[in-house]
């Protein structure tokens, strides 16, 4: 698998869990939050107060029950909050939704009890407000006198009713009861003592309710719950706090882990950057050496193939050898016929002028036609080269060409056209003529090699002027030449001949050749025979100085 | 020597309290200025829900029909007039400092002024809507939806229609009474009379209920302590004379109400849960003979009715309530 999308996945992955750690260690150290702690304080706090407040309206005749209204809305506040959603994730524990809901049940009884408790609480302090008012009225108004049954009875209410007040022992209450007795046994009665008694039993019932609701209330087990709450809840965050730690290790490993990994990375991506570096310099100098190499074997390639052009010349010319010395044997055979014809008939005696003379011209111009091979061979043999395009007479390279090899082509039987329209015959030429020479004796001679087994040979030479161009062509009685071969058939080295008859450099030096004289050489395939064009334009371009060949 | 005995026991009786009572020198405290702070645009759309009818299902009653806000916040009958005239249960409290309360209803059987909307918009007797129609009608006007989408997220809902009219009410108190201005430390604001009937006020026992911010309205209390209120006035109980025991079914709870406030009383006539007491005087004298168990002169009900009337405070519409600028 591809390197970076490896590197793409574990980045993600350690991200994703990276991300998952963090909010399951924050949540676990939410759970381990101040603020429920808090919380559990208020709710503690206010039951205090609570509890402190209501001592505070129980003994005292006068007083607000805002306090504690404030106090009971406090604690139900809290008791809601514990189990309202914005505290939820702090206690989602079984046991502290347990002790939660332990603690809310129990505020509901002692909130209860509170309710009632201020409501027997201020008919207590209503039933004390007239008994004080009573008794401070009697301790006023009273003169020192025999007292009637009625202001004994009400005296003994009176004091009765504020020891038990005072103290409520089971004696007091006794005491009480008896006065109260004492009180509806009387025959007579006043409108106070009525009022009196009314209340002293008020008294009795209530003050033992009210002594009855506050040590229920006192008693309540709010203040336990939410001691226990408190501890469980410590005990609760401290556990979180340290599954808490515990993830933020697993966070700070896939940190590491990732960290060593991009470092790992960073590194290998910096090494590979080094070694492109290393095989960049290598390479420049590898380019510079194959440079210099492809040049020097540019320089070789070009040394070689002036070498190998004048190679193909001299191989042309031993091929042409063969074909010189039967253009010479032949008329070598003809002198050597007649002066045998001479001399037999000087050895006999038998010397007849006119038939002398003729045998002389015969072999004067037979001699002739040997001088003038040698003389085409001298011209062939001129290193091409150096020398510097010529003005040259078109038909003289043609013919000086041919002469090489018509001889040749007449003994194997293979007949040689030559076609020259009449303007061609003046044309002139700038060109090497050597190596134009060279080129057509190439195609003639590759023309003769390629129809060996033909039965009906031929070969035709055309040449054209075209005002500004020469046209030499070269056809055969050969069917073309196939198609797959034609693209590299120009190519150095590529020959169909057996191999030890052609260099394969034939055509590709032609070309060269042709090139080198701004012409072009090609295959016409619009010929139904095996047919080559010269196409070479008569001025070359850049000389100016046109200097006539000697 | 008993007297002597007695002189001290009540000396040390109330050497003891000033130790022991509330710092503050009175059971009753002044009331702050002005509600709680509240957005002045809810405030205004409360207000106009208050006062809106299309909160009934006939279109004819709004919460102002029965609290009157210049009437004291309630009406003055004895049973208030709901939908298709039919009577009510109950003697309409007043909304007048009512986020004071700390419950709702003559029973206490809502905690918050937002609970309590829902009893009276679809009691068949009171408003008689349901939620669902009212959220029509509200969603249906031209200018609702936009002002509830300004000043809450969700828009017009039966929360926000809720505690939109509870912020209203909430900002109802009435402040700087003449006995918040004598509680407050200015003695002459009221009169000798009616001092006199503040400390028989006190020294009756009425204090025992009727104490706090609100004069009222922070416990609960059985009604007829100190005598059979319910067997004396002869009419069959009903349900809404159960009180408390409606709501808690315990025994213990029978003909138990919430005590109710004494601020602005002289403007609630008539009262009780019943509605069967038509004057003030005549609501003293029936709570003194069965809370206090106590029978009242004329002249000290006169001064505690005077005492009363020293609570009416500043209508937070108006400046003043009517009755309440005779002292200045």
């Amino acid at each position: 698998m591809n390197r970076h999308i490896v590197f793409l996945l574990i980045s993600t992955l350690g991200c994703c869990l990276a991300v998952a750690f963090y909010f399951i260690s924050e949540r676990q150290l939410t759970k381990g939050s101040l603020e429920a702690t808090k919380l559990i304080l208020t709710a503690e706090q206010a039951d205090d107060l609570l509890e402190r407040d209501l001592l505070k309206s129980k003994d005292s005749l006068l007083g607000s029950y805002d306090r504690i209204v404030e106090d009971e809305n406090a604690e139900e506040k809290v008791c809601s909050d514990l189990k309202g959603p914005a505290y939820s994730i702090y206690f989602s524990s079984p046991q502290l939704e347990i002790l939660i809901h332990s603690y809310c049940e129990a505020l509901e009884t002692k909130i209860h009890n509170v309710e009632l408790f201020k409501s027997r609480n201020a008919v207590l302090r209503n039933s004390l407000h007239l008994i004080h008012a009573l008794s401070v009225h009697e301790f006023k108004t009273t003169p020192p006198q025999p007292q009637s049954p009625i202001a004994t009875a009400q005296e003994s209410l009176i004091n009765s009713s504020l020891a038990f007040l005072l103290v409520s022992t089971p004696e007091a209450e006794v005491k009480l009861r008896q006065a109260l007795e004492n009180a509806t046994k009387l025959k007579q009665s006043s409108d106070d003592l009525a009022s009196i008694s009314l209340h002293a039993m008020q008294l009795l019932k209530v003050k033992k309710e009210i002594d009855g609701l506050t040590s229920q209330i006192l008693a309540s087990e709010t203040g336990i719950f939410l001691d226990r709450l408190n501890e469980t809840y410590l005990d609760y965050s401290r556990e979180s706090n340290e599954r808490a730690s515990r993830f933020r290790a697993g966070l700070l490993g896939i940190f590491l882990t990732l960290f060593l990994f991009t470092v790992y990375c960073i590194f290998s991506l910096w090494r590979a950057g080094q070694d492109l570096l290393e095989a960049n310099s290598g390479l420049e100098q590898k380019i510079q050496e194959r440079t210099r190499l492809v040049q020097e074997s540019q320089r070789k390639i070009l040394e070689q193939q002036e070498a190998l052009i004048t190679s193909s010349k001299m191989s042309a010319l031993g091929e042409m050898a063969g074909g010189v010395a039967h253009e010479i044997n032949n008329p070598l055979a003809i002198i050597t016929m007649r002066i045998e014809q001479m001399q037999d008939c000087l050895e006999e005696d038998r010397f007849d002028k006119a038939q002398f003379l003729n045998r002389l011209a015969i072999v004067k111009k037979t001699a002739g036609r040997i001088a003038k091979i040698v003389s085409g061979l001298r011209f062939f043999a001129r290193e091409g080269r150096e020398g510097m395009a010529q003005v040259t007479k078109a038909c003289s390279i043609v013919e000086e060409t041919l002469g090489f090899c018509q001889e040749r082509f007449a003994s194997h039987g293979v007949h040689l056209k030559i076609v020259k329209d009449k303007t061609f015959m003046e044309a002139a030429i700038q060109c090497r003529s050597v190596e134009i020479s060279q080129v057509l004796l190439n195609l003639l001679n590759n023309a003769f090699d390629a129809i060996e087994k033909e039965t009906e040979k031929w070969i035709e030479v055309k040449a054209t002027d075209l005002d500004e161009f020469i046209e030499i062509s070269v056809t055969d009685c050969g069917k073309g030449i196939p198609k797959e071969i034609q693209d590299r058939i120009m190519t150095p080295f590529f020959t169909t001949k057996p191999i030890g008859q052609g260099t394969g450099l034939g055509l590709s030096i032609s070309k060269g050749i042709v090139e080198g004289h701004h012409g072009k050489f090609f295959i016409d395939n619009t010929s139904r025979n095996t047919k080559f064009v010269i196409l070479l334009p008569k001025r070359q371009p850049g000389s100016a100085n046109q200097t006539v060949a000697p | 020597m008993p007297r002597l005995l007695i002189s001290l026991i009540i000396a040390s009786f109330f050497a003891v309290e000033p130790a022991l009572a509330d710092p503050l020198s009175e059971p009753i405290q002044s009331l702050p200025a002005g509600g709680p702070a509240s957005n002045p645009e809810t405030l205004k759309l409360g207000e106009d829900l208050f006062n809106d009818t299309r909160l009934s299902k006939t279109g004819t009653v709004s919460c102002s029909s029965c609290h009157n806000l210049q009437q004291g916040g309630a009406d003055s009958l004895k049973k208030s007039v709901g939908i298709n005239g039919s009577i009510g249960e109950i003697n309409a409290p007043t909304v007048f400092s009512s986020g004071f309360n700390f419950r709702q209803f003559w029973n206490g059987r809502a905690r918050t002024l937002e609970d309590q909307i829902e009893s009276p918009i679809q009691n068949p007797k009171e408003m008689g809507s349901e939620w669902t129609d009212v959220l029509t009608k509200l969603n249906a006007d031209s200018a609702y939806p936009r002002r509830f989408n300004s000043l809450y997220r969700d828009g017009i809902t039966k929360e926000n229609v809720k505690n939109a009219i509870a912020t209203f009410e909430r900002s109802l108190v009435t402040p700087n009474s003449r006995f918040d201005q004598f509680l407050r430390g200015d003695t002459s604001a009221i009169s000798a009379l009616e001092k006199l009937g503040y400390q028989r006020f006190k020294n009756f026992g009425c204090v025992a209920c009727h104490q706090g911010v609100n004069v009222g309205g922070n416990m609960f209390q059985t009604m007829g302590v100190m005598g059979n209120y319910f067997a004396d006035r002869g009419a069959p109980d009903s349900e809404a004379d159960q009180g408390r025991f409606a709501v808690t079914k315990n025994q213990m709870d029978m003909h138990v109400f919430r005590v109710p406030s004494l601020r602005n009383v002289e403007l609630t006539a008539p009262y009780f849960h019943d509605g069967s007491a038509a004057t003030l005087g005549e609501a003293v004298s029936t709570m003194a003979k069965y809370q206090l168990g106590r029978k009242l002169s004329r002249e000290e009900i006169d001064s505690i009715v005077g005492f009363l009337k020293t609570l009416t405070g500043q209508n937070p519409l108006r400046n003043r309530l009517k009755v309440g600028d005779r002292s200045k």
